[in-house]
């Protein structure tokens, strides 16, 4: 059995607003196994940025986490618990623990510091001790590991391409040897030829350095190649998970199936493909049933009325109803 | 190709003069000799990364700017000048629905612009024919709504629709689906490949997603920093790519149908297009440059499934 390094349960987050909250993210729970690559993957809407945000606490108002608990197990100590964590307490987590790479690293970076000042900046903030030239050694290492030639390292953002930057933004998160780092979209802004490069520093400093990672995206037919299993969001609620190869070859859920059938193949032979009829579900006003319901070919009388659960079926996990007879049976 | 195009692109360069960070003037490279034609019934891909060139192609063809050199030819005439009998001809949809339709006005009021401003009628039952086209029904209930109640794939077919509005025989699509929710982009190449069935309208559409290129596309045309690599037939150009340009970009695309990842890629970017590599700009990059490739941008050379491509490697072949 693989250890387990998070631990989500229940979690809910709501916008908050003068017309009433809106929940954004309903229930969510889920493991995360050390080492491993989750995909979080849904439409715009879904609740995945917003979960990732309120994993790594960095939820700004009006989006607030309303319930639920998120366990860090770390290497060394004891289980934390990061809901309810003060902002002080989770500093000394903060790179060293968990690390964050964000969609637009034009925006996390700081455009008047050079990179060797922001390398600088995470080091010291977790070893006060550290000499210059052990600073300048980290920093050349850390670029060289994805690809950036270590003079770089003298660059400011503006003066570097945006899938450096985006290197860069992954040297940096790893600059503290964290046992998560979270990836919202990370490589959305950059061309498919640096994508792939990005995605294949991922790959190859995860079976190196053994950090686990939650990585959110649209692109489900990329989280089919990259990650070890795929948790599918529709409407605030996680609907399916289960390993990546399960996934796309017999998807559970009538979601995850229309979803994976939108992405048209690179070589497979080329047929029609429909998508999904409708339009995202709008979170002020969710039918009381299942999200999906009015998109779904094959909803029945239930559907509408009960909200299906998210229970074990076969090897992964499924909420919906037309499963709930091969449920019964097991 | 001895049919006449529609709407072509012929040994067209666009150089933008600008200035630097310091003041000094500089000239962006940003097309160089490139050869491009729209067939009417067909839909062209034009595929590469950002920076590549291609919206500023699209925009050369529209006529939004001047070509540096060449020529845009409509029906095989020299194109005089951008003005409403060429938009009656040629029409743009472009890559964000939120911002390209009239945000204050309903639905009919910003196609019946469109009928009036190209002396076409613009009645109900018109306007419901255009919304009826595009696959937006009930059309009547979508003709009152205002652009903010609708939907990004709703909005994009109401940008297709008021397109349609003048009887264009050219449609040029500038990524008209990558800011689409997932689910709902297949419907509006559905569509799009239901205007190139139904209304024989000749199509480009412009994208960096060679999974969609292929789905929809007859042809495909690969450009890489302001150069064109290599063009024909789709499923020829993604199956067996002759130039290592598009070969890098099939394998470097998402397929779930792969068994593993692969993450052979080369490291690189492309070039600066105000200081380009001479000869193919591609050449710094190329696993098999020689010696010519610096030296001279290589002739087209034709292949037996209707590829061609402009490479050094087939050249001595010949």
């Amino acid at each position: 059995m693989t250890e387990t390094l998070l631990d989500v349960r229940a979690l809910n987050v709501d916008y908050v607003s003068a017309a009433g909250a809106v929940r954004a993210c309903s229930e969510v729970t889920f493991q995360l196994r050390r080492g491993e690559i989750l995909g979080v993957a849904g439409e715009s809407g879904s609740g995945k940025s917003t979960l990732i945000m309120a994993l790594v606490r960095l939820l700004r108002p009006p989006a607030v986490t309303t319930g639920g608990e998120v366990w860090l197990h770390p290497r060394e100590g004891e289980p934390v618990e990061l809901v309810r964590r003060s902002e002080k307490q989770l500093r000394a987590l903060r790179w060293r623990s968990v690390a964050v790479v964000l969609q637009s690293a034009m925006d996390a970076l700081n455009p008047v510091a050079r990179l060797s000042a922001q390398f600088a900046d995470v080091l010291k903030t977790h070893d006060r001790k550290i000499t210059k030239q052990r600073v300048a050694e980290r920093t050349a290492e850390l670029l060289d590991m994805v690809g950036i030639s270590p003079d770089r390292a003298r660059s400011y953002p503006h003066e570097m391409s945006g899938g450096m930057r985006q290197r860069a933004m992954i040297a940096l998160a790893l600059a503290c040897d964290p046992e998560l780092v979270v990836m919202d979209e990370p490589t959305t802004a950059v061309d498919v030829v640096m994508q792939r490069q990005i995605l294949g520093h991922i790959l190859e400093l995860r079976k190196r350095l053994g950090f686990s990672v939650v990585f959110v995206t649209h692109d489900l037919s990329l989280l089919m190649e990259l990650a070890d299993r795929i948790a599918i969001m529709y409407g605030g609620r996680i609907v399916e998970v289960g390993d990546s190869a399960d996934l796309y070859g017999e998807p559970k859920h009538p979601y995850t199936k229309g979803l994976r059938d939108s992405f048209p193949p690179l070589r497979a032979p080329a047929t029609t493909l429909h998508g999904i009829p409708g339009t995202p579900p709008d979170l002020r006003n969710l039918p009381p049933g299942c999200a999906f319901e009015p998109r779904c070919p094959r909803r029945f009388a239930d559907c509408a009325e009960r909200r299906p659960e998210l229970l074990t079926v076969g090897r992964g996990q499924v909420a919906c109803h037309l499963h709930d007879r091969e449920r019964a049976n097991v | 190709m001895s049919e006449v195009s529609l709407l072509a692109a012929q040994d067209v360069t666009k150089h933008f003069d600008t200035r630097d960070g310091f003041g000094r003037h500089v000239v962006v490279r940003a097309v160089e000799n490139v050869t491009l034609r729209l067939h009417s019934g067909r839909i062209a891909a034009l595929v590469g990364e950002s920076g590549s060139g291609k919206t500023t192609l699209a925009r050369l063809l529209a006529q939004f700017y001047p070509v540096t050199s060449g020529e845009i030819l409509l029906r095989g005439e020299p194109v005089k000048g951008a003005g409403k009998d060429f938009y009656s001809d040629v029409q743009l949809v472009f890559q964000d629905p939120f911002a390209s339709l009239n945000s204050l006005r309903r639905v009919d009021h910003n196609l019946r612009r469109a009928l009036k401003l190209h002396g076409h009628p613009a009645e109900e039952e018109h306007i419901r024919e255009l919304l009826e086209k595009v696959n937006l029904t009930p059309a009547a209930d979508f003709a009152r709504k205002l652009p903010h109640e609708l939907s990004g794939g709703q909005r994009q077919r109401v940008a297709i629709a008021r397109a349609l509005a003048v009887r264009p025989a050219v449609l040029l699509g500038d990524e008209p689906i990558s800011m689409l929710d997932v689910s709902i982009r297949l419907d509006v190449l559905n569509l799009l490949a239901q205007l190139r069935d139904e209304e024989g309208l000749a199509l480009l559409y412009i994208t960096h997603d060679i999974a969609s290129a292929r789905y929809v596309s007859d042809e495909i045309y690969v450009m890489y920093a302001g150069q064109m690599v290599e063009g024909g037939p789709a499923e020829s150009v993604i199956q067996d790519p002759k130039h290592p340009y598009t070969r890098l970009l099939v394998d470097s695309s998402p397929d779930p149908g792969r068994a593993t990842f692969a993450s052979t890629v080369p490291a690189g970017e492309p070039p600066s297009l105000v200081d380009p590599p001479p000869g193919c700009r591609f050449h710094p990059r190329c696993p098999v440059a020689k010696a010519e490739c610096t030296a001279e941008f290589p002739p087209r050379v034709d292949f037996p499934d209707g590829t061609w491509t402009n490479c050094w490697l087939y050249v001595e072949d010949e």
